[in-house]
């Protein structure tokens, strides 16, 4: 491997990993904005921006360590509690995270950030500055809660540079306090009490300093009864407090607590070997799980293979089927068909396996709504409660991908159009708060995404008189549409019900684009809604898997796959039965199936083929998706097999080489060279 | 770089080119089963199955309407790749691979280019008249 291999591997390494550093502390941020200060949290965004100051110093990236660098001072003193992070702060801090964002674009795309962040590093200084002016001016020097004892002014009581050295190694899960105390000057026996007091302490402390270092030495003259001592602890500050009052004849007692006892590395400016090793290795301690990243293309690869392994597996299988007909009697042949079906089983699980790792989290997408949601409600000037759920369900990674834009566009819509003004919202007697919940859900083989609002509503009569204005419809058509299908109509483009527009939305080039990205994943997109009660997009998309289990029939010279999972039920039904099950209602047909009478659909009819129809026999396979169910009339049914889907989307569609073919999604090649057609029910039905 | 190179094919005894860049493969129409797919415009013979790819056979005869016979067996399939997608034409034979420079370029009359804009000019060679073809617009591809 020659050099330039190296530096884009570390490359790599640092966009991938910082990617994530500032993804997670703008998540961070946004619970610490919403009021959760646990001390973890800030814990963790501290070590956040410190581990990015580290790694863009590294890479020699000044400006972003830099950045890093203030970022880390603005945290230090949010964390001691020196500023309180009002709006102001977090709006600095949010624009810090968007400077941080683009300094990554810039370096992903070959460039060195050079950013000019003189701006944003004097807004921080600002903040710093006017905190520890009014600090100053206070007189406050309490950094712990009990307040029995007096205390002394701060700078007395901080640990001077040496002693600091002395402190570097201590165990990060102590307490360390500076402690002073002072006994009477008239007591007796300064010294022993001195001594005993020390002792006692020991008990539950370990002193790394003391001043008198030696009482045994020291005679009541020279002592001016003042002990000073370093010492740490697991015990709190109450603990030390009752073991010093053990001594009888104390004026006065000083303890500061220097240093929190840290769960995490704590910071010091000191920056030494030990320490760091330290910090190394309590960052790889906060791994949780064990991944590693892989190209996608060799995931790619990967599948490539597993689906030609399944196509031969099923070859092997039709073969074997044939070979045990004809050679039942040969051992060796039966020792030879005994493989199979284990074959068989590692294929299936085979893929199953490699599809999964294909397989991300919702989380992919959703995660980065949070932060949208609250810039954009903040701009329109709406308050609202953002909630997600069922973030970890998983997907593809491919439909990963395309969901970001329809969802981006739904919820925009929601924000603009959808939620009301607070004052509106008082008015009609909400809440003024407004709730958005975007959730995701697997269901059958299919994942549902809901975005749902409790706005104002999609309000169909508007919709209908904006349909006659701009001349979509005609008068006497519209009195033929059902509510429903006048809400539909808001995905047609060029349509929208706003008068002004704004960036945001309002152009009536979105839910369009947004029907259609939905259909290029083979999905469909619903909405409820009522008028001043809210909203819900229901977004359904097929867990697309590239194999899948399909029953192979066949219609003229066709090779039909239905894929299993759409199918309820197979019938055969001869003679007498077809002229009970199968009436005619003007020119359609429709099936008695069970209790229902469902749509009949010959396939000969549908695929335009030539086939003669057997009139004693028909075979008869239900298939359907949630309510809607459809009977089709099938020639002959042949068998049921795995068969991995290759798509046809780049000539199957308008405008496109083969023109809109309704009814089939898909392809496969069989293990004969044969092809399957899959057909796309969602059209059919 | 002025000349360029065009694989030379012919339909109905007239001779057409394309981009040598364009094309993929040629292979024997006996070598391969094409296999109907239900529900498409006449000019699509059907699909081929090409070690694993799926490619759409076009007959270019129906879909440029010169008169179409059946189709004979020493018939070609010239394999073209068009924004990243296989798909392959049918044409009676293909003969050569020729370097045409700009002098042997011309542009097509006013008539031709409004009812075959296909042709985006007309090579001439030795006396030989050959129609230089953009596949994108022959194939509607996008």
């Amino acid at each position: 491997m020659d050099k330039q291999n190296f530096d884009e591997i570390y490359l790599n390494l640092f966009l991938e990993e910082t990617k994530e550093q500032i993804q997670n502390m703008e998540e961070k941020f946004l619970m610490f904005e919403q009021g959760n200060h646990e001390q973890d949290i800030v814990n963790e965004i501290f070590r956040l921006a410190h581990s990015i100051k580290g790694s863009a110093a590294v890479m020699e990236y000044e400006t972003m360590a830099q950045l890093s660098h203030n970022i880390e001072n603005l945290l230090d003193k949010i964390r001691d509690k020196k500023i309180i992070a009002d709006n102001e702060v977090m709006d600095v801090l949010f624009e810090c995270i968007d400077l941080l964002k683009n300094m990554h674009a810039t370096i992903k795309l070959g460039n060195i950030p050079n950013i000019d962040i003189s701006h944003i590093l004097s807004k921080i200084n600002a903040i710093i500055f006017s905190a520890e002016r009014e600090k100053k001016s206070k007189c406050d020097n309490t950094n712990h809660d009990v307040d029995d004892d007096k205390t002394l002014d701060q700078e007395e009581l901080e640990l001077t540079e040496e002693e600091k050295i002395l402190c570097e190694d201590v165990e990060f899960d102590l307490y360390t306090y500076k402690i002073r105390i002072m006994l009477d000057e008239n007591s007796q026996m300064k010294c022993i009490k001195g001594f005993m007091l020390i002792r006692n302490l020991s008990s539950i402390c370990n002193i790394i300093k003391c001043d008198p270092p030696d009482f045994e030495k020291l005679s009541d003259n020279e002592f001016d009864g003042i002990i000073n001592v370093i010492a740490t602890s697991k015990e709190n500050y109450e603990s030390v407090n009752k073991k010093i009052h053990t001594i009888s004849e104390i004026k006065d007692i000083y303890i500061k607590k220097v240093r929190e006892k840290g769960k995490k590395d704590q910071q010091i400016e000191n920056k030494r070997i030990i320490k760091n090793k330290k910090s190394v290795e309590n960052s790889t301690h906060l791994k949780k799980d064990s991944t590693i990243r892989i190209d996608t293309i060799k995931i790619d690869k990967l599948l490539n293979l597993v689906g030609e392994f399944i196509v031969d597996k099923e070859t092997l299988n039709q073969l074997a089927l044939e070979l045990k007909e004809k050679y039942k009697h040969e051992p060796l042949i039966n020792k030879f068909l005994n493989l199979i079906p284990h074959l068989s089983y590692i294929g299936s699980e085979l893929q199953e396996a490699v599809m999964s790792t294909r397989m991300l989290s919702l989380d992919n997408v959703f995660n980065r709504f949070p932060r949208m949601v609250r810039d954009l409600s903040k701009r329109c000037g709406k308050s609202l409660e953002f909630t997600i759920e069922g973030k970890e369900t998983e997907v593809d990674k491919e439909i990963i991908e395309e969901l970001v834009d329809p969802l981006t566009h739904i919820i925009r819509n929601a924000i603009d159009h959808g939620l009301e003004y607070p004052q509106e919202r008082r008015v009609s007697g909400k809440c003024e708060t407004g709730t958005l919940k975007l959730s995701g859900r697997h269901e059958g083989n299919n994942v549902v995404i809901e975005i749902e609002d409790d706005g104002r509503g999609i309000d169909s009569s508007k919709i209908r008189k904006k349909l006659l204005d701009k001349g979509f419809c005609t008068e006497d058509k519209i009195n033929f549409l059902t509510e429903k299908d006048i809400i539909k109509y808001i995905f047609e483009p060029g349509f929208s019900t706003t008068d002004e527009v704004n960036d945001i939305s309002g152009r009536g080039v979105g839910l369009d684009v947004v029907k259609s990205n939905i259909g290029q994943l083979n999905g469909i997109i619903d909405i409820q809604t009522k008028v001043g009660k809210g909203t819900k997009f229901i977004i359904k998309l097929p867990l697309t898997l590239a194999i899948v289990k399909a029953l192979l029939v066949k219609e003229e010279d066709y090779t039909f796959a239905i894929p299993v999972s759409s199918i309820i039920e197979t019938l055969r039904i001869k003679g007498e039965e077809i002229n009970n099950s199968i009436h005619k209602i003007n020119e359609v047909e429709m099936f008695k199936w069970r209790d229902e009478l469902i749509p009949l659909i010959r396939m000969n009819n549908y695929f335009q083929t030539n086939s003669m129809q057997e009139q004693n026999k028909l075979f008869i396979v239900v298939v359907g998706y949630s309510e809607k169910k459809v009977a089709l009339v099938v020639e002959r049914l042949l068998n049921e097999r795995e068969i991995v889907i290759k798509s046809m989307s780049d000539f199957i569609g308008k405008n496109k080489l083969f023109g809109n073919v309704e009814g089939i999604s898909g392809i496969s090649i069989l293990g004969d060279g044969g092809f399957a057609y899959i057909l796309d029910l969602v059209h059919i039905i | 770089m002025n000349e360029k190179q065009y694989v030379v094919f012919t339909l109905d005894n007239e001779e057409y080119a394309i981009d040598i860049v364009k094309v993929y493969e040629i292979n024997r129409l006996i070598e391969f089963r094409i296999f109907e797919f239900p529900k498409v415009p006449k000019y699509i013979e059907g699909i081929i199955n090409l070690r694993g790819e799926v490619v759409p056979i076009v007959n270019i005869r129906k879909k440029i309407n010169i008169q179409c016979e059946s189709l004979e067996k020493g018939s070609r399939i010239l394999i073209v790749n068009i924004k990243g997608k296989l798909i392959g034409i049918l044409v009676d034979s293909v003969s050569e691979v020729i370097h045409l420079n700009n002098s042997e370029i011309c542009e097509p009359c006013e008539e031709m280019k409004n009812k075959y804009d296909f042709i985006t000019s007309i090579g001439r060679k030795d006396n030989r008249v050959i129609f230089i073809l953009d596949l994108q617009k022959v194939l509607n591809v996008e």
